[in-house]
């Protein structure tokens, strides 16, 4: 275990190290406030990052205060500053640092861009959105994919090609951001088939990388295993032009294949393991974790309740190598969600066929009861009211005897009109009541 | 080390610049001779005549032609001898060339000797003398910055040194009489390490001389004790040439390198039925098969290109291994298929040489013959072939009758799916059934899912899993688990396999086939799916308008695949029409699915009812009840 540990930090360590300005900046703030990593590493990490805020010569991170405590600096050090960045791009690093985006947005956006910047522009545009977590706004920047451009670049400048690129990958991880994970890989899959330049794109990181391609690689892999259907699965490998893929990521075929030999339990270890430690290196692939696993642990319950009238959830428990207790929560959060037809009595799920009209039954009586108990209501309404009025008739004869005659006479009148007898009767007495009242 | 292989470049260019007297030399092609004695009349001004020492070079040349060996090399010492006793006083370069060249032939006369006079140890040590001498004498008569740098024109030398040694492989080396070649690898080791160890070695060919030497020691190795050392392998694995596509020395180095290294892994194969490093083995396959995709020659050189199909053969069939196939996806019928094509491939090249008529056993024909014939009953019976192995005049003429009627039998066994007959049959050839195991447990695993699928799914409507065990055993001993009947019955749907609708019951272990087991599983549809929330069992999200499903929900629901048809896709597809049919399938509800697709009856009875219908209907009440 201590061995495994040691490997993992100096991992990490190299992960961390490829990471420049401010997302490393970013990086070392989401580590040191994850519980990842030994409070020597978290040490090194913000020191690292303070570093970097003193040799720029700004300190205006929001982060600031976290550094400090985590490195135990009781200032800023001082370093020897560098010179040499030009004004406006200080001006553009310090608004990111800053988290002002909306300002480092506008202007990104107001710059005269010359044409063949233009990508390498929108690219930095894309990440200050997902910076301020706007993932729609990242996305429609689609719109301003001009693919005629596209197709001269490929004379002009590899840069803007790569660029043009990396933004495509940018918005599939907005999509993954979103947990929109069939979109995501859909997107990519698509995207991979009309351009194959992106194979060797994702073989090497870029110099000052957004997002590691290891991270990108994780978020399909994670995509495409919780999103296409396990029938599927034995489909999608042998689709054409995807071996060049396949080689640069070999984990989600070894899942796969784990998957469609249904070794279940093999593919979990894998999963919680290694899908499972990485990210939590990532800030980017930490947020959709929960929801994912629940996901992809659901959709193995589901095919077993699809193939099985009678199941164990300790049989479960054990061949996927799931906790007993997480395997029956999971599984009757399925149930009761999806409205599935089983029943878990005690380790036994049941296949538990329901009568189509059982429930608007049970809920027809439910409206009946609530019929039943109005109807009591204003029927002990009309009686309570009968009784005032009755009870009112009297003690106006006591107090005016004259009404009495006043009363008869009233009722000879009504007597001579037969219609308003009726009007009298029972089906209608409720309505007159209330005129009375 | 790199700057030692880059002079290769000039090694084998016979350019008239650097090897001007060197053309007397003759090339050796499979003790085929051909020579040119351009010699004497290639005279440049500056060359000197010397009418004696020519007469007895040419007249040796002469009797080598005649294939007058003894006395051709008697000329040539005669030669030596003057060369030897002028050179104190005239250090001519001609007279040197004639040295050079002398010992040379002397070198061919023994080198050519040997196909009409056998090996012997008399030859053996004779040679060893002379190419002493011949160390002797570059050390002493060598010139840097002669033109004639005898140091640097030895590739001839080792071209009629090192012959070739085809036909015989090195992991079929059973039943044949192996002295003479034994005494070959001796020789070839000792070459080597009189040249290496020599001061007048020039650097050039020193990757030459460690493939040569490796390769004889592997040889001597395998001869003797029936077994190649690894370390050996290994070395000449790591030995590289640089590429040049002009040389074709640079190439039959390489085709040396990966064939000699090819045999053994394939001698591992036979011994074990399996390669430990296979990604080595996998690698060496494909350079070979570039360079015979890119040379004529190479291509239409059966030993080599046997060694080649051979090596693909029973890759394909190791191919299930993960280290194997880590990126490259093929079905298990499409690696069948090719691993037929390599077996016959491997047929053919076996006849071009001439092996079809051997009726002595070799093991590596049985396994090519195995390999060939059980392919091609899998294919045979999943309907993807209908080539009928035996009707091959290749299977007919190679094997012989024991071997054919085994295998026929385990042919007859396979095709009436007779689980206990196909063991049987197949455990009688012990030796086979042990090097081509991973293609036997295919042949099981596929038997075993056509008689599942075949003759017990149609006719039984519930059978316990005890029982599909005990109709699945291949023999007493070999019962599948309850484990591999579950996986079996759950990897037929993913792989799209299961042709009969199944549901099974693990309280009492039964199984249920038929299309009347299918059950509605909700009686709800997608639009009425809400995520509970895990602690509260309320939906995690959309609290205030809970009558509205929240896009995650959705989502959710569509990636467990709870409201979604399992649908194959037969044909084969494109990334963006793989995706579009899912999302097909996602958008749409199962009940307005029905009409349009046959599959719908996959996992659903066809009279679906729903009760979100009826309820909404209900739920419309409610509301006003309260008013």
């Amino acid at each position: 275990m201590a061995h495994s540990n040691a490997t993992d930090d100096s991992e990490t360590k190299m992960m961390f190290d490829q990471f420049k300005g401010p997302n490393m900046i970013e990086r070392a703030h989401y580590l040191i406030t994850s519980n990842y990593g030994t409070p020597e590493n978290k040490k090194q990490w913000a020191t690292k990052a303070l570093q970097y805020l003193s040799e720029i010569n700004y300190i205006m991170s929001p982060h600031l205060n976290a550094f400090l405590k985590a490195s135990g600096y009781a200032e800023v050090p001082e370093t020897v500053s560098i010179q040499d960045i030009p004004n406006d791009q200080m001006i553009l690093l310090q608004k990111i640092i800053s988290h002002e985006f909306d300002e480092a947005l506008y202007s990104l956006e107001s710059k005269k861009v010359p044409r063949n910047e233009y990508y390498r522009n929108l690219e930095m545009i894309m990440q200050l959105l997902i910076r301020a977590k706007n993932y729609k706004g990242a996305e429609e920047l689609e719109y301003r994919m001009d693919n005629i451009y596209v197709n001269q670049i490929h004379e002009t400048l590899k840069e803007e090609l790569d660029a043009y690129q990396r933004i495509q990958l940018l918005s599939c991880a907005c999509l993954f951001f979103e947990e929109q994970y069939f979109s995501c890989c859909s997107n990519f899959f698509k995207f991979l088939e009309n351009d194959d330049g992106i194979i060797d794109l994702l073989k090497h990181d870029s110099l000052d990388p957004f997002i590691l391609n290891e991270e990108f690689l994780l978020m399909i892999v994670i995509s495409v295993l919780v999103s296409v259907p396990l029938d599927n699965y034995a489909d999608f490998i042998y689709l054409e032009h995807l071996k060049a893929f396949f080689e640069v990521c070999p984990l989600l075929i070894e899942c796969l294949q784990l998957l469609i030999d249904t070794k279940f339990g093999k593919f979990f270890e894998i999963w919680h393991e290694v899908v499972g430690s990485k990210y939590q290196e990532s800030p980017f692939l930490n947020k959709g974790w929960v929801a994912a696993k629940l996901m992809m642990r659901s959709k193995i319950y589901f095919f077993y309740l699809r193939i099985s009238n009678y199941i164990h959830i300790s049989y479960l428990s054990k061949t996927l190598g799931i906790d007993i207790n997480a395997v029956r929560e999971e599984l009757s959060l399925l149930i009761e969600s999806a409205h599935l037809n089983f029943k878990i009595d005690g380790d036994l799920v049941v296949y538990k066929v329901k009568h189509y009209l059982e429930d608007p039954v049970q809920k027809l009586r439910e409206n009946q009861v609530l019929i039943d108990k109005e109807l009591e209501h204003r029927k002990s309404q009309n009686s309570e009211l009968q009784n005032i009025i009755h009870h009112s008739i009297v003690t106006n004869e006591e107090k005016f005897p004259s009404s009495r005659e006043l009363s008869s006479k009233l009722l000879e009148d009504d007597h001579m009109d037969i219609n308003d007898v009726n009007t009298l009767s029972d089906a209608e007495s409720l309505s007159f009541e209330y005129e009375v009242d | 080390m790199p700057e030692e292989y880059e002079d290769y470049d000039d090694f084998m260019m016979s350019d008239d610049e650097s090897m001007n007297i060197d053309d007397i030399a003759f090339e050796s092609d499979e003790g085929q001779q051909e020579h040119h004695t351009v010699g004497s009349s290639k005279e440049t001004e500056t060359t000197r005549y010397f009418p004696n020492i020519e007469y007895a070079y040419n007249t040796g040349l002469a009797f080598l032609d005649d294939r007058e060996f003894e006395k051709a090399r008697e000329q040539f010492i005669d030669v030596y001898k003057t060369v030897i006793d002028i050179l104190p006083d005239d250090k001519e370069p001609v007279i040197i060339q004639f040295g050079f060249q002398a010992l040379n032939q002397i070198i061919s006369c023994w080198i050519n000797e040997i196909p009409y006079n056998g090996m012997s140890g008399q030859i053996v040590s004779e040679i060893i003398r002379t190419c002493e001498c011949l160390c002797d004498f570059i050390a002493v008569n060598n010139d840097d910055h002669d033109t004639n740098n005898l140091a640097k024109n030895l590739g001839n030398t080792f071209t009629t040194l090192f012959y070739s040694n085809s036909r015989i492989f090195l992991f079929d080396l059973g039943s044949l009489d192996c002295s003479a070649v034994k005494l070959r690898m001796e020789l070839q080791s000792a070459i080597v390490s009189i040249f290496l160890n020599s001061s007048c070695l020039h650097k050039k060919f020193v990757p030459l001389l460690q493939v040569k030497g490796r390769v004889s020691s592997i040889w001597y190795d395998c001869l003797t004790t029936g077994y190649y050392s690894e370390s050996d392998l290994s070395s000449l694995r790591s030995i590289r040439v640089i590429d040049n596509e002009t040389e074709k020395y640079t190439e039959d180095l390489k085709i040396e390198i990966t064939t000699v290294i090819l045999q053994c892994y394939i001698l591992e194969f036979l011994k074990a039925g399996d390669i430990k490093e296979a990604g080595y083995f996998k690698e060496s396959i494909s350079i070979l098969d570039k360079l015979a995709s890119k040379s004529l020659s190479v291509s239409q050189t059966p030993e080599v290109m046997l060694i080649l199909h051979f090596s693909q053969g029973i890759m394909l069939l190791m191919t299930k291994r993960p280290d194997i196939n880590s990126s490259i996806q093929t079905s298990v019928f499409w690696r069948m298929r090719e691993a037929r094509e390599a077996f016959l491939r491997s047929l053919k090249h076996l006849e071009e040489l001439g092996r079809n008529q051997d009726k002595t056993p070799h093991l590596f024909h049985d396994i090519i013959l195995a390999g060939f014939t059980f392919t091609s009953m899998i294919l045979l019976k999943v309907g993807k072939e209908e080539l009928d192995p035996f009707e091959f005049e290749q299977v007919r003429i190679l094997g012989n009758q024991d071997i054919i009627d085994n295998i026929q039998l385990i042919y007859v066994n396979f095709m009436n799916l007779d689980l206990m007959g196909l063991f049987n049959s197949l455990n009688c050839m012990k030796e086979i059934n042990f090097i081509l195991h991973h293609l036997v447990s295919d042949i099981y695993e596929l038997a075993q899912s056509l008689v599942l699928w075949t003759k017990i799914a149609v006719v039984y409507s519930c059978i316990s899993i005890p029982d599909l065990e005990n109709k699945l055993k291949l023999n007493e001993y070999k019962v599948p688990t309850r484990d591999d009947i579950l996986t079996l019955l759950m990897q037929s749907i993913l792989k799209g396999e299961a042709m009969v609708f199944y549901k099974l019951d693990l309280r009492k272990d039964l199984v249920y086939f038929g299309a009347m087991y299918k059950k509605q599983l909700t009686m709800y549809g997608k639009e009425s799916f809400r995520l509970m929330n895990q602690n509260k069992r309320k939906p995690a999200e959309a609290k205030e308008c809970e009558s509205l499903a929240s896009l995650s929900d959705f989502e959710y629901a569509n990636n467990v695949g709870l409201f979604t048809v399992p649908r194959k896709l037969t044909k084969k597809s494109n990334i963006t029409e793989f995706f579009e049919a899912l999302k097909e399938a996602r958008e749409n509800i199962i009940y307005i699915d029905n009409a349009q697709h046959k599959s719908f009856n996959k996992l659903y009875p066809k009279d679906m009812k729903f009760t979100d219908k009826y309820m909404n209907l209900v739920d419309l009440m409610a509301p006003r009840i309260h008013d």
